[in-house]
């Protein structure tokens, strides 16, 4: 299996790391991963984009042909990539950031991720809530691998951090 | 019975390799003498003792020069060093070359390094001008001399060589000229002893080219001239050091510098030890 | 050293690691993106390893310093991109004359110029040849993963040592930046080939040789009394305004390449047997070649895959026995028409050009169309 993720976000919202953070745990799960990086020229305020492939078999070609997910922390990110979303797309965004137009609304997961990552006292880990997210939507890696690659990458603030995860987890997982 | 000549420095001498290329009258030679002489009296075994140019009159010296010799590309002596010093740093590195080298392709180089308080000794032998190319005017021509790219006489400013040195941080920086042998040797001994970035300037004539352009009959004339207007200070202010005979101001020499900071090899090996601490 | 196992992670920092690993002891750099993070690695790297680092004012000044300190006795490298690499063009040819061990790693990105930092090219590809002045005969890597990254620049650094000039190797942007698998094995896995050296000289100080390809350094300080010369020199390192000595020494330096080029040159081959139209395709641009080969003999046409790793010397011979059973070369690259001259010139075969222009990885479906087009 083969799953394809974009991840679109502003400059310093941590989109490079959290979409590295997945490609490791991917990884430690024994699968294939790869991902290439776009960014503005700018350091602060511009965006920056990554794109990940995740699959069980080798992979050669670095670019997404068929998108299976668009996560955006940015308005931008979603009106940007409009013609990859297909019928069976999902879409991950942070909610207090992103309008989804009703057309894209039942196969969009609006996770209120600054929010969620204020109430666990980490306001610097809302990437970490989305990280979570996307593990539980697209199963591209395990909850394990996905903890053991956050403790390994910040090892002096990897509770904080993994409360967030496993709260983003959560959030797409529990039933109903 | 036959008579051997040889030359009192043989030993220090590729002998193989002379006569030099140098004109008559060029003080280069007198350069080259006071280099040996230094290094002799320096305290350092020759064989740590390595020479480093980069293109130009001046930077063909350490050709002639018996020890491990390096000539590099125009302007680049100083970054070469620099490398080779931080590899290496038992060596006694000196950058032996003329002021256009030294302070017009190369002088970002110059500030850099003595910006760092490299632990090199740079040794600018100043003749005014490019020598090899044929006399063309440079940063260090003083105003209103003529050139063979100035013939209207030079409208630019000149370096003020100590004063650039001093003001970036040099740990020692002395001026003389090849008239002041004695002096000039003994700057560069000490020159030696620096832990960081020294800096000595000789004044040199050029007899077919500045010499020629200026005025001047011949190599001897030049240095005569240079020994007449020179004063030693080694007290000067040096923002008044400029070279600008043509307009009949004296020529300041001295040992103008000698302060002690940090080197960079010095703070290197301090950063490189907490660094393999945090290895371990 | 970085310890054995499996990483995620991106062509910069398996670079750098490489580099440690093939004895790389002394980096000096100048930022540029996109190859930054390989001075930022090695200026925190180096210090731990007992290898020394230093942040240089410009290009010019790095790679003098790299050629000052392989010389004064440490393995060492430089990393940039397109202008620094400009920049650098006149040290490199030092490096050859002088015959000096060193890598240069230049992450092609978009040009002429400043052109778009951020962005993909691989407009060097020529550069890396025919660069600097003078007759010279580079070796040139070019990695087209992650784990390339990590084992040509080892073996760059090996290359460097034995034939005793500057190595470069050409990547690009995306390769420096692109994360995937890196698998690490143990140090003892890696060959890594010391620098042999000769110390005081007893009679004999002659710098280099024109009668051996392979001639050790000399290390200063040791009393050897030995002359590098950026001037055509003699074997004795002093210089010459003899035509013959030119002669004898650029004999040397081109020669020493020419008759060990079956032990340089490295290549990859995909479904080349029974092709009829074979891609010759190297860097991130080999990657997308091979899906559109892939694609191509899915549909049933004979196509292959030739992937150059080393872009110079050129794989004169192996193209010339591929051109006889091939009717035709497709040469797809991120600029308009470079590696596709040696390929048209040594083939004597139809030599298709793709141009992508720089800016993006090159779409495979463009390569596909165009090898369709070939069979119909």
């Amino acid at each position: 299996m083969t799953v394809n993720i974009r991840i679109y976000g502003m400059g310093g919202q941590g989109i490079i790391t959290l979409a590295k953070l997945i490609g490791e745990a991917a990884v430690e799960d024994g699968k294939s991963a790869i991902m290439t990086e776009e960014y503005s020229p700018y350091v602060t305020g511009g965006w920056s984009t990554a794109d990940l492939i995740i699959s069980d078999h080798e992979i050669d070609y670095p670019l997404i042909e068929n998108l299976d997910y668009l996560v955006t922390l940015s308005q931008e990110g979603l009106e940007k990539n409009l013609e990859s979303i297909k019928m069976s797309s999902k879409l991950i965004t942070e909610k207090s950031l992103v309008k989804v137009p009703d057309l894209y609304k039942k196969q969009a997961f609006e996770i209120p991720g600054i929010e969620l990552a204020k109430s666990l006292n980490n306001p610097k880990g809302t990437n970490m809530v989305i990280m979570g997210a996307i593990g539980g939507v697209t199963k591209s890696f395990s909850k394990e691998s996905g903890r053991a690659a956050i403790s390994k990458r910040f090892p002096s603030f990897s509770e904080i951090n993994i409360n967030c995860f496993d709260r983003g987890f959560e959030e797409v997982t529990r039933p109903g | 019975m036959s008579i051997e000549e040889v030359h009192p420095k043989s030993q220090f001498l590729r002998d193989e390799r002379l006569p030099h290329i140098w004109c008559p009258g060029c003080g280069l030679g007198i350069v080259l003498q006071s280099y040996i002489n230094a290094a002799e009296k320096s305290g350092i075994r020759l064989e740590n003792h390595v020479l480093i140019s980069g293109i130009g009159c001046t930077a063909r010296l350490p050709g002639y020069a018996n020890l491990d010799t390096y000539h590099t590309t125009h302007g680049r002596g100083i970054p070469f060093a620099t490398g080779m010093k931080i590899a290496n740093p038992d060596l006694k590195v000196t950058v032996i070359s003329g002021d256009g080298d030294l302070f017009n392709i190369g002088g970002n180089h110059f500030i850099h390094a003595a910006r760092r308080n490299m632990d090199l000794l740079v040794v600018c032998v100043n003749n005014f001008n490019y020598g090899m190319t044929g006399g063309q005017h440079g940063s260090t021509t003083p105003p209103s001399s003529l050139s063979s790219s100035t013939p209207y006489g030079n409208i630019e400013q000149s370096f003020n060589l100590p004063y650039l040195a001093a003001a970036i941080g040099a740990s020692y920086v002395a001026r003389w000229t090849v008239m002041h042998p004695r002096q000039f040797t003994k700057s560069l001994s000490k020159a030696m002893d620096i832990r960081g970035f020294a800096f000595v300037e000789v004044l040199s004539p050029c007899p077919p080219n500045f010499g020629k352009f200026n005025g001047f009959s011949d190599g001897f004339a030049e240095m005569e001239f240079y020994r007449k207007n020179s004063v030693v200070d080694n007290e000067a202010k040096l923002e008044d050091v400029s070279i600008d005979p043509h307009h009949g101001k004296q020529i300041i020499l001295g040992e103008f510098v000698n302060k002690r900071r940090p080197s960079f090899i010095e703070l290197e090996r301090e950063v490189n030890r907490r660094a393999m601490v945090v290895e371990k | 050293m970085l310890p054995p196992g499996k990483y995620f992670t991106d062509g910069n920092f398996a670079a750098t690691e490489g580099a440690l690993y093939g004895g790389c002891r002394f980096f000096a750099g100048y930022p540029i993106t996109p190859s930054s993070e390989i001075l930022e690695r090695m200026s925190r790297r180096l210090p731990e390893v007992g290898g020394h680092f230093i942040e240089m004012e410009d290009e010019i000044a790095s790679i003098a310093a790299i050629i000052g300190a392989s010389n004064g006795g440490l393995k060492s490298m430089t990393a940039t991109s397109g202008p620094g690499f400009s920049l650098m063009q006149e040290n490199i040819g030092l490096g050859m004359i002088t015959e000096t061990p060193t890598v240069i790693i230049d992450e092609m990105r978009a040009g002429p110029s400043t052109g778009i930092p951020t962005r993909v090219g691989q407009g060097d590809v020529m550069q890396t040849r025919w660069g600097s002045h003078g007759d010279l005969a580079p070796i040139t890597y070019s990695p087209n993963s992650v784990q390339e990254s990590f084992d040509l620049t080892i073996l760059a650094f090996n290359s460097a040592e034995i034939y005793r000039q500057p190595v470069i190797i050409a990547s690009d942007q995306v390769i420096g930046h692109l994360s995937e698998i890196l698998t690490v094995g143990n140090p003892e896995e890696y060959e890594v080939i010391q620098r042999l050296t000769r110390k005081k000289a007893n009679g004999n100080h002659n710098t280099f040789s024109y009668s051996d390809d392979f001639i050790p350094m000399f290390v200063p300080g040791t009393g050897f009394r030995g002359n590098v010369d950026s001037l055509t020199h003699d074997e004795m390192g002093y210089p010459s305004n003899d035509a013959s000595v030119e002669r004898e020494m650029l004999e040397h330096l081109l020669g020493k390449i020419k008759r060990n080029e079956t032990k340089i040159i490295r290549f990859e081959e995909y479904m080349t047997d029974d092709a009829k139209v074979i891609v010759v395709a190297y860097g991130i641009t080999s990657r997308s070649a091979k899906k559109a080969v892939k694609n191509a003999r899915d549909e049933g046409l004979k196509v292959g895959l030739f992937r150059p790793i080393t872009l110079w010397p050129f794989p004169e011979g192996r193209i010339v026995e591929l051109a006889e059973k091939t009717r035709k070369f497709i040469v797809p690259e991120i600029n308009y028409g470079q590696y596709s001259h040696p390929v048209r010139e040594f083939s004597r075969r139809e030599t298709e050009e793709i141009h992508f222009p720089p800016g993006a990885i090159p779409d495979f479906k463009i390569i596909l169309r165009e090898i369709e087009r070939s069979f119909t």
